[in-house]
C-alpha cells in the first residue's frame, strides 16, 4: 500500500509570519521512488481562476521504498490566509513521489494571530463613517 | 521565485441527466463537423486524385467568354473551352478546365483564361486513367483544404467536450504544484482565437487587392469606352436576393480591342437595389463613356476608380484580425513571475502597486508619493472616440443597407430588427464621447500619501488638491475602500467579481475653501488583509475621490494605494 504523510511538529496548524515551520515526512510505497518532493506552497480557491505560488520546496534522494526524513522552513511575512465572499488563500505543504502523482498535503494558516482573516462583506450602499476615524485638519 | 497559474477545471455535470443532455449538445457539433469534413473532404479527395492523373498533350479547339445572364443570376461570364486529346488509342474531346463550369461575374477574370489558352494552342491536359473520356485542363488548388480547419474544430469541440464529459476522474489526484505549470486552457483560447484571426487575414487579403488597385489607379489612363451591355444581377443569399452592378464595356488600348465589366474597385453584392439600377441607368448598352485602364495592363479597367461605402466593409476581416491577434496574444502572454509575490514583501506589494495601479512615481516604503487618476479624461475622450469610430463605422455599412431596402419600398426586417441592438449601443458609445467631452473642464484630482505604503494597523496620511476650476465643485467625499477581484474564465470571455470588504468615509466636504486642498488621516484596520496582487485574485485597496459638479458631469476619480503586511513588533 502506498502512504506518504506529512507530520508539522507538536502537531501545530497555525503560524506566524516568519516563524520556523519543521517536522517529518514519511513515505511507504510499493516501489522504490525516484525521488520525494516537499513543497512550501500558497493558492487560492474560490470563484477566481486558481493561482498558485510554489514559495521553496525541498528535494529528498532516497530510493527507499519506506523511510523518514525531517524538514525545516522559514516562512515569509505574507500573504496572510484568508477567506472572503470571493477568495480564500491557502498555505500548504505537499508532498509529491517522483515519478508518478502520488501525493498528500497538509493545510495551515499564516497570519499574525494564527487565525485565519475572515474578510466581511458590507453592501453597496454607502454608510457614513462605517469603520475607523478621521482627523480633518 | 516563479508564480504559476491554474486554468480552473470545468466542474462535470453530477446527474446521469445532466451528461446525457451535455452529451446530446455537443454531438449536434460533432455531427455537424464530421458531415462538413465527409462533403468537403471527399471533393478535396478527388481533387487530391486528379494530380495522380497523367499529363497528354492537347489542343484547343474552341474557347471563348460566354454572356448568359438566363443561366446564373450572379455569374453570367461563362467561360466555354473545348480541347481536343488523344487517349486509349482514340481521339477524344473535353469541356472542363477545372469544373464543369468555370464562372464569375468579372468578365476580365474569364477573358483573361480565354486570352491564356487561345484556340489552336498546343498545352497539357491531364486525363482520369479509369475514364478516359474525363480530362482537365488544370487541377484545382489544393490550399482550398485550409477550410478544413473549421470543421475540425467543431469535431474538437464536439468529441472532446462528449470525451470530457463521460471520462472518469483517476483516482489519484494531481498534485497541485503539477497543476500550477498547465496552461491547456491559455492554448485553447490561442486557438480558438487562431482561427479568427487565419479568417481575419484571409478575407483582409482577398480584400486588400482592391486597394491596391484604388492606390494605383491614379496613374491609369482615362480611356474612351463603349457599353455593350448593363443590367442589375442578381444574387441569391440565404437572407434574401443582394444586387450588384454588372456593366459589360469595350475599349481600345495599344491597338487592341479588350472588355471589362469591373464597375468599381469593391466587387461583390449587397442588398439594396435602387442604388445600383440608377447607376446602371447612366451606362445604357451603346452609349460611350470614359474608364480608367492600366498600362501595364491593359486588361485591367474600371469604369469608376475612386472610395466607395463598400470599402469599408474590409473593416469586418480586420476586426477579426484584430480580435484573433490580441486574443492569442493574452491568451499565450506568460504571467510576470515577480507580480505575485517577489522575495521581499514590502518592495513586492510596492511593485505590484507600481505595475499595475495609478501610481505615478515609483514608490518607496517611507517616502511619500503622488497619486493621479490612471487616464486624463482627455485620453479617456480620444479612447471612447476612437472605439465609437470603429465600432458605428462597421455598423453604418449594415445601416445603410437596412435604410436603402426602406427607400426601394422592400423593407428588410430582419436586417432592421437585428440591428437595433448595435445602434442602441453605438449611440451610447456617441454619449460616451460627449460626455468626456464635457469632462475635460473638470478639475482634475490630485492626492499625495506620505508615506507611500502603509502597513495593516498603520495610520495614512493624505493630501489632496486639484487642477482647475475647483470652485464648481460643490460637495466633495473622499473614501477608503477594500475589495477582492477575482478573475475567472468563461468560455472564451475573462469575467471580474469584485466584493469590498472595507470602507470609511475619510471626508465629506461642502465649504468651497475646504474642498480646493487639504489633510486627512486614516487608520488601516490591523484585522484585515494586506495588498495582494496574484494572477486572478487581487486584494485591492483604494482611494474613491467623488466630487459633485451641478448639471455637470461629476469628478470621480479612483486610487489605488498599497496597504503592507502588518509591521512586526521588535
Amino acid at each position: 500500500m502506498n502512504e506518504l504523510t506529512i507530520l508539522i511538529d507538536h502537531g501545530q496548524t497555525a503560524f506566524t509570519p516568519e516563524s520556523v515551520l519543521s517536522g517529518v515526512i514519511r513515505w511507504q510505497l510499493e516501489v522504490p521512488p525516484r525521488g520525494l518532493r516537499l513543497q512550501l506552497m500558497w493558492y487560492t480557491s474560490g470563484k477566481g481562476t486558481t493561482d498558485i505560488h510554489l514559495e521553496e520546496s525541498l528535494d529528498f534522494s532516497s530510493s527507499q521504498i519506506t523511510g523518514s526524513e525531517s524538514f525545516r522552513f522559514t516562512l515569509p511575512s505574507a500573504p496572510y490566509s484568508f477567506s472572503g465572499k470571493y477568495i480564500s488563500l491557502h498555505w500548504a505543504l505537499e508532498l509529491v513521489s517522483q515519478p508518478g502523482s502520488l501525493n498528500t498535503k497538509t493545510e495551515f494558516i499564516l497570519s499574525p494571530d494564527g487565525k485565519e482573516i475572515l474578510l466581511p462583506q458590507i453592501q453597496d450602499s454607502r454608510p457614513k463613517a462605517s469603520f475607523g476615524q478621521f482627523k480633518l485638519k | 521565485m516563479a508564480a504559476f497559474r491554474l486554468i480552473a477545471t470545468p466542474g462535470q455535470p453530477t446527474s446521469l441527466a445532466g451528461k446525457i443532455f451535455l452529451s446530446l449538445f455537443l454531438s449536434i457539433f460533432l455531427l455537424f463537423g464530421l458531415v462538413f469534413i465527409f462533403l468537403f473532404g471527399r471533393d478535396l479527395w478527388q481533387t487530391f486524385e486528379s494530380f495522380s492523373w497523367p499529363s497528354q498533350p492537347c489542343v484547343i479547339t474552341r474557347s471563348e467568354v460566354l454572356n448568359a445572364p438566363s443561366k446564373d443570376r450572379g455569374e453570367p461570364y461563362v467561360f466555354h473551352i473545348e480541347y481536343r486529346y488523344e487517349a486509349g488509342g482514340q481521339s477524344r474531346v473535353s469541356n472542363r478546365y477545372r469544373s464543369k463550369d468555370e464562372k464569375s461575374s468579372n468578365w476580365s477574370e474569364m477573358d483573361a483564361l480565354a486570352r491564356k489558352f487561345p484556340v489552336g494552342a498546343r498545352t497539357t491536359c491531364f486525363v482520369n486513367p479509369a475514364n478516359p473520356d474525363e480530362a482537365i485542363l488544370r487541377h484545382k488548388s489544393l490550399w482550398i483544404g485550409l477550410f478544413l480547419i473549421v470543421p475540425l474544430v467543431f469535431v474538437w469541440v464536439g468529441a472532446g467536450g462528449i470525451w470530457f464529459t463521460w471520462r472518469v476522474p483517476p483516482a489519484q489526484s494531481r498534485p497541485l504544484s503539477e497543476k500550477a505549470s498547465r496552461t491547456a486552457g491559455g492554448r485553447f483560447t490561442a486557438l480558438f482565437c487562431g482561427v479568427f484571426l487565419l479568417v481575419g487575414l484571409g478575407g483582409t487579403v482577398a480584400l486588400g487587392w482592391n486597394f491596391i488597385d484604388l492606390v494605383q489607379s491614379g496613374s491609369w489612363i482615362k480611356t474612351p469606352c463603349t457599353v455593350e451591355s448593363s443590367r442589375v444581377l442578381t444574387h441569391d443569399s440565404s437572407d434574401g436576393d443582394t444586387y450588384s452592378v454588372d456593366i459589360l464595356y469595350r475599349y481600345s488600348f495599344a491597338n487592341q480591342t479588350h472588355h471589362s465589366s469591373r464597375y468599381s474597385f469593391m466587387g461583390g453584392s449587397s442588398s439594396g437595389y435602387k442604388g445600383k439600377a440608377a447607376v446602371v441607368k447612366k451606362y445604357p448598352p451603346g452609349s460611350n463613356t470614359f474608364c480608367y485602364v492600366d498600362p501595364h495592363n491593359p486588361s485591367k479597367a474600371v469604369l469608376h476608380r475612386g472610395w466607395t461605402w463598400e470599402m469599408l466593409i474590409i473593416l469586418v476581416p480586420l476586426l477579426f484580425t484584430a480580435i484573433g491577434a490580441g486574443g492569442i496574444y493574452f491568451a499565450l502572454k506568460p504571467k510576470s513571475a515577480g507580480k505575485a509575490l517577489p522575495e521581499d514583501p514590502r518592495n513586492r506589494f510596492a511593485a505590484a502597486a507600481d505595475s499595475s495601479s495609478s501610481f505615478s512615481a515609483a514608490p518607496s516604503s517611507n517616502g511619500p508619493l503622488v497619486l493621479k487618476p490612471k487616464a486624463s479624461a482627455f485620453a479617456k475622450m480620444c479612447g471612447m472616440l476612437l472605439v465609437a469610430l470603429f465600432w458605428n463605422g462597421i455598423i453604418s455599412i449594415f445601416l445603410y443597407e437596412a435604410a436603402e431596402s426602406w427607400q426601394t419600398g422592400s423593407p428588410d426586417w430582419f436586417l432592421t430588427i437585428f440591428m437595433i441592438p448595435f445602434v442602441v449601443i453605438g449611440l451610447g458609445m456617441i454619449f460616451g464621447v460627449f460626455y468626456f467631452m464635457l469632462c475635460i473642464g473638470n478639475p482634475v484630482a490630485k492626492i499625495a500619501l506620505n508615506p507611500s505604503a502603509v502597513p495593516l494597523g498603520g495610520k495614512l496620511r493624505l493630501g489632496w488638491g486639484f487642477e482647475g476650476k475647483t470652485h464648481r465643485i460643490r460637495n466633495l467625499r473622499i473614501t477608503l475602500e477594500a475589495r477582492e477581484e477575482a478573475t475567472y474564465r468563461r468560455g472564451t470571455r475573462s469575467y471580474t467579481d469584485k466584493s469590498t470588504f472595507y470602507r470609511q468615509d475619510l471626508i465629506d466636504l461642502s465649504d468651497p475653501r475646504q474642498i480646493a486642498q487639504g489633510l486627512a488621516e486614516a487608520e488601516i484596520p490591523s484585522d484585515l488583509m494586506h495588498s495582494l496582487a496574484s494572477g486572478n485574485n487581487k486584494i485591492v485597496w483604494i482611494l474613491t475621490l467623488h466630487g459633485s459638479i451641478p448639471r455637470w458631469p461629476d469628478v470621480s476619480e479612483e486610487f489605488e494605494l498599497t496597504v503592507l503586511p502588518a509591521e512586526r513588533s521588535a
